[in-house]
């Protein structure tokens, strides 16, 4: 899809979700031409065909999958810049013919194009992102940046918000709802170079150094003279509290979403002084450079192809949004949506996305704590349950901002920064009424807003059920376009926020996108006719597509004696088994009870991605009697579909994991909560994505059948 | 140093009528601002190591205190002469007003030519200063810092003796001590840095950018080194830089189209400043006569080094392609080779104006000194970043304001802003 076609799409899903007419102004391209459907058809030396790429999608493919000197015959003869020509492409065609010429090795062409690309897909018009300036009437731009080097994934994302925000969205579109980004400010990755370069940082042998040593080394760095000027300037004019994110180049980049694995910082940025203030973003800032070199990072790194010397960061900072209530600060909602939906249910499709929202900060939704669900193609039909269940199942605490924090820790950023309140309190400071409903016993039944008597159950009722404000329908435009401009389906993390002054909209505020991996990547697997008592484990409800196999390694939590009150324990015993298998190269099988990933310790063991970076294959089988939903954890599941790795729920009654089977295995490792085993044979794993349903066989049994076939 | 029959408290008094003129000043206020408030003269006698005393003549001389203490460095220097003293300490309350911190002016000396002294001769020459002004400097009163042949281990002595007449710690007597001293972060930088600040803002007004410009820089040491480094980060490209040979007893220019690179020319540079030149050649640089630093095709020109660099005689070599010349020197261009710039439509930022860095720097190891409370480089030069950029965009606003020269509107801004604490005082 050229541009042309792609703004077509796009006007017109605004003009279907809006009712408004949208002005058609016709891309700079010449109408009567015809652009051929021409093909690009990669051939290798001998002249076998490799590829035939039809659109930019395939084209990507073919850029990371070709051997980098065919990449690089194809460039000298000037392949893919005709062909880009030939499909319209013009602004791209120009821009490979410069590199073509340019470049002479093959792996450096290979990433300036796939570079090249990505900036295209984001599409980046500079006048969305201004150069920061100090004088005050500017201090209205959203966004803008410090130096002059790349943005970073998560700065990118929002730059290409605001471009489509400003390009697309009227404020005529939701009467009650401006939609808006938070004032930031990018410090591009030159300046991390230059940070490095200055300090000696590079000198520094990271691999022998515990994360602390390596944040003190950086602390004690000082960020370049050419930027700190204009930092300081900045947090001079604003007195909102501060989050400090990394945005590093492979962060959130298409392919290899690295959400999650580096430091964000909360800061109050309460204090009265100035220099104070700019202290602690200077320190913010140091600190979110160090942590491209910890350990964590450093772990995730190698599951992935890059290496950390590839690593540069730029540095997103943005105003939190909210209200101050007392002492704290928090938005009205937190929320993220997503278009593609990986756990359909009801009459929704996974086409037609997903959005999960919160009381107060987002942290519980990304660590996959209890949240709402709706879809916002359908945001009335109810997920599930009955209205005893939502009242059960939902949120009982929030998280917010404390103003008064009195220590800045680093490494203890959230627990210094961030209280869990409960409900009552946000009742006190009058936020309820726009989110929650009340839940009459008398009547089993659900009503919007705050009433005397009842049960609070904050189920966004008077937004999601009676449209107080169009969130649904502005989520389902940003979603739709956001797809559409990325040409993959998309995350994103959003705020809204009341107004304190009623006369005012409310605000939706989009804090970051990102990209996810496409449903239709997935190969196709039918598993309809197999036999699931023949099997050693059967999952009706499984994400990922394929077959996954290669692996005679498990790693479980012993089940027969396990209790979630030593989840946190667990953690620590399986990030060492992680990186032992990781250093020895071998993919494994992690299974254990609950939610993985969750951040609350009684619904499952509390692992980030990166303690199980080396994963192949997860199972979450039941825990004694508890039913427990499975995990929305946003970052967690990211990096989980990214890495292609199966996830499958197991039922106690059909299909669960033959317990003795494992206990028979032989045994490599043993600690207190989890063992090491290894099968005989190779396992392998189908997964039928399209159905939700999955087998765990062993290689053995397959390859014993065709014998017996024989 | 000074031209022959140049004398620079009278230039000094001229811009000051000229500017008192523009600003319509009464004959008070006049009388007031263009003679110095107080001037102290003294004789040191000082044992020599041969057992003899030789008799030094030392000045310490206070312009104005209407916004603070007096605050201007300590020369030591053969051909010092109670003129050139007056002057520079006129400059300094100039200079410390147009970057609007509370300082007055005041600069002080002795004719001496240190290279004839032991360290010994130097330490007793800055005691008996010291012992000669005690009583009318201090912290809150009037700051020495080091100048022209002081360093920051003259200041050393001078503070300790100070302390030991006084009695007491008071390491804010004096600026320009070592970090772990009383020294402050970001003072080697602070002259050479401010000067790109404000020269990165008079090309954001000039609607360049800075990445894509040239200069050419006379000059190799503190100011210049840090000057050219700061430019390099921000994107620019020194194609010369000039430096004394102290061997050849003569001033080179060292140049290479492509760009210098600082860090290999500092290994070739000795501890006098020299350039070993022929290992700069050897490294592809092309070594010219000093004069030939204006004559490159470059957009900035930056006299880094000396007094009267740019004069009637010279300044015709300068390229057409120069837009804007920064000065880090003192006085480098002369009253009519500053016309001249005028008509050939270059902005030059005058240096009182453009050398502040140093001075805004010394106010902050004061402050830090008095508060006994040191800050971070990164609070040092964001303060000194915000400093240079708002004196540089205020003195802009007001050339465009009122259509006269940078270094007009300069002067205008500061010494309105003293005639105002004068009259706030009930002096005026």
């Amino acid at each position: 899809m050229n541009l042309n076609d792609k703004e077509k799409k796009i006007k017109s899903a605004i003009e279907e979700i809006t009712g408004i007419k949208l002005n058609h102004q016709e891309v700079s391209r010449d109408k009567d031409k015809k652009y051929s459907e021409s093909k690009l058809i990669i051939k290798d030396v001998k002249g076998k065909e490799l590829a035939k790429v039809q659109n930019l999608r395939d084209f990507e493919d073919v850029l990371l999958s070709v051997n980098k000197d065919i990449i690089l015959r194809c460039a000298k003869r000037n392949e893919f810049s005709k062909w880009l020509k030939s499909i319209g492409e013009s602004e791209l065609a120009d821009k490979f013919l410069t590199i073509e010429k340019e470049f002479d090795e093959g792996e450096k062409l290979r990433k300036k194009m796939i570079d090249i690309i990505e900036e295209f897909r984001y599409s980046i018009n500079q006048s969305y992102v201004t150069s920061y300036h100090r004088t005050s009437e500017e201090h209205h731009i959203k966004l803008s940046h410090i130096g002059t080097g790349s943005f970073g994934g998560k700065a990118r994302g929002v730059a290409f918000l605001a471009k489509i925000l400003s390009k697309y969205v009227t404020d005529d579109m939701f009467p009650g709802l401006k939609i808006t980004i938070p004032r930031s400010i990018v410090l591009s990755t030159d300046v991390f170079d230059s940070f490095i370069e200055h300090n000696d940082l590079a000198k520094l042998d990271i691999s022998h150094m515990s994360d602390e040593r390596i944040a003190s080394k950086f602390m004690a760095a000082n960020l370049p003279a050419t930027i700190i000027g204009d930092l300081r300037s900045f947090i001079t004019n604003t007195r909102r509290p501060l989050i400090v994110r990394s945005s590093s180049l492979l962060e959130d980049s298409l392919l290899q979403p690295f959400a999650g694995i580096y430091a964000s910082m909360l800061l109050p940025n309460e204090s009265w002084g100035t220099d104070l203030r700019f202290q602690e973003v200077c320190n913010a800032i140091k600190y979110v450079y160090a942590s491209t070199y910890f350990e964590k990072a450093r772990t995730y790194i190698k599951s992935t192809p890059k290496n950390v010397s590839d690593e540069k960061m730029a540095v997103l900072l943005q105003e939190v949004v909210g209200n101050k209530y007392d002492t704290y600060f928090y938005p009205t909602i937190s929320g993220v949506a997503k278009s593609y939906n990986y756990y359909p249910s009801g009459s929704c499709k996974p086409e037609d996305g997903i959005a999960y929202l919160t009381l107060g900060l987002g942290k519980s939704i990304v660590d996959g704590g209890s949240s709402y669900c709706f879809c916002p193609e359908k945001p009335k039909a109810p997920l599930f349950g009955t209205p005893k269940d939502f009242m059960r199942y939902s949120q009982k605490s929030y998280y917010a901002l404390k103003l008064k924090s009195v220590y800045t820790i680093f490494t203890k950023n959230e627990e210094t920064t961030l209280e869990k309140l409960e409900v009552d309190i946000a009742k006190k400071h009058g936020v309820l009424d726009k989110v929650a409903s009340t839940y009459l016993h008398r009547d089993d039944s659900l009503y919007p807003g705050l009433y005397d008597e009842g049960a609070i159950v904050i189920d966004f009722g008077p937004i999601v059920n009676y449209d107080t404000i169009p969130l649904a329908k502005a989520l389902k435009l940003l979603l739709r376009v956001g797809a559409l401009a990325l040409g993959y389906p998309i995350e994103i993390e959003f705020a809204v926020n009341f107004n304190r002054d009623e006369s005012k909209p409310a605000e939706l505020i989009i804090l970051q996108i990102r990209s996810m991996i496409p449903p239709d990547k997935y190969q196709d697997v039918n598993i309809e006719n197999i036999d699931v008592d023949k099997v050693l484990c059967y999952s009706e409800n499984a994400l990922g597509n394929g077959i996954i196999s290669g692996f005679k390694d498990i790693v479980y939590i012993k089940s027969e004696s396990f209790d979630m009150s030593n989840s946190n324990r667990a953690v620590s015993q399986i990030r060492r088994m992680n990186l032992k298998l990781m250093d020895a190269g071998k993919p494994y099988m992690l299974i254990g009870p609950g939610r993985w990933g969750s951040a609350d310790p009684w619904l499952g063991i509390p692992i980030i991605w990166s303690d199980i970076a080396g994963v192949k294959v997860i199972l979450e089988t039941p825990y004694k009697e508890r039913p427990i939903d499975p995990s929305q954890g946003s970052h967690f599941f990211h990096d989980m579909i990214s890495s292609q790795v199966g996830y499958l729920i197991t039922k106690k009654d059909k299909g669960n994991i033959d317990w003795k089977w494992l206990e028979s295995l032989k045994l490599i490792e043993e600690t207190e909560d989890v063992k090491h085993v290894e099968t005989p044979s190779e396992l392998e794993v189908s997964i039928d994505g399209k159905r939700g349903k999955a087998i765990i066989k062993e290689k053995l049994m397959i390859d014993n059948k065709i014998k017996t076939k024989k | 140093m000074t031209l022959k029959g140049f004398n620079a408290y009278k230039m000094a008094q001229e811009q000051f009528d000229k500017v008192a003129d523009m600003l319509e000043l009464d004959q008070t206020t006049r009388d007031l601002l263009r003679v110095p408030m107080r001037e102290y003269h003294f004789l040191i006698p000082v044992k020599m190591d041969d057992g003899n005393i030789k008799i030094f003549k030392g000045f310490r001389i206070q312009h104005n205190d209407a916004k603070g203490p007096c605050k201007g460095g300590i020369r030591f220097h053969p051909q010092e002469t109670a003129d050139t003293v007056r002057a520079l300490s006129m400059w300094m309350t100039w200079k410390c007003a147009v970057v609007d911190i509370p300082l007055g002016g005041g600069k002080g000396g002795v004719i001496c030519d240190p290279h004839n002294l032991s360290e010994r001769e130097q330490e007793n020459l800055c005691r008996g200063w010291i012992r000669q002004i005690a009583r009318d400097i201090g912290p809150m009163r009037d700051v020495p810092a080091p100048d022209v042949m002081t360093n920051s281990q003259h200041m050393l002595w001078m503070m300790d003796e100070y302390q030991t007449i006084i009695g007491g710690q008071y390491p804010g007597v004096i600026t320009g001590k070592p970090v772990g001293l009383g020294g402050s972060l970001g003072r080697p930088e602070a002259t050479g840095y401010g000067l790109v600040y404000m020269l990165r803002e008079a090309l954001k007004e000039m609607d360049i950018d800075i990445g894509k410009t040239t200069a050419s820089i006379e000059g190799f040491g503190n100011v210049a080194r840090y000057a050219a480094e700061l430019y390099i980060e921000y994107g620019g490209t020194v194609v010369s830089i000039s430096c004394w040979d102290q061997k050849d007893n003569r001033a080179y220019s060292y140049y290479k189209g492509k760009g210098i690179d600082l860090e290999e020319l500092v290994k070739i540079t000795d501890r006098f400043g020299t350039i070993d030149k022929k290992k700069a050649e050897q490294l592809g640089y092309e070594c010219h006569p000093s004069k030939d630093w204006l004559k490159h095709e470059v957009d900035i020109l930056m006299p880094n080094a000396l007094e009267n660099s740019i004069t009637k005689d010279n300044v015709n070599d300068i390229n057409s392609s120069v837009k804007l010349v920064i000065c880090g020197a003192n006085g480098p261009i002369t009253p009519e080779a500053d016309d001249i710039l005028e008509k050939k439509n270059i902005v030059v930022i005058p240096d009182f104006l453009a050398n502040a860095g140093g001075v805004v720097v010394s106010y902050f190891e004061q402050v830090q000194n008095n508060q006994n409370y040191y800050w971070s480089k990164e609070e040092v030069l964001g303060k000194l970043d915000d400093k240079m950029t708002d004196a540089f965009h205020k003195a802009w606003e007001l050339a465009k304001r009122k259509k006269v020269r940078l270094r007009d509107a300069a002067y205008m801004i500061a010494i309105s802003r003293i005639v105002e604490a004068c009259k706030l005082r009930g002096w005026l």
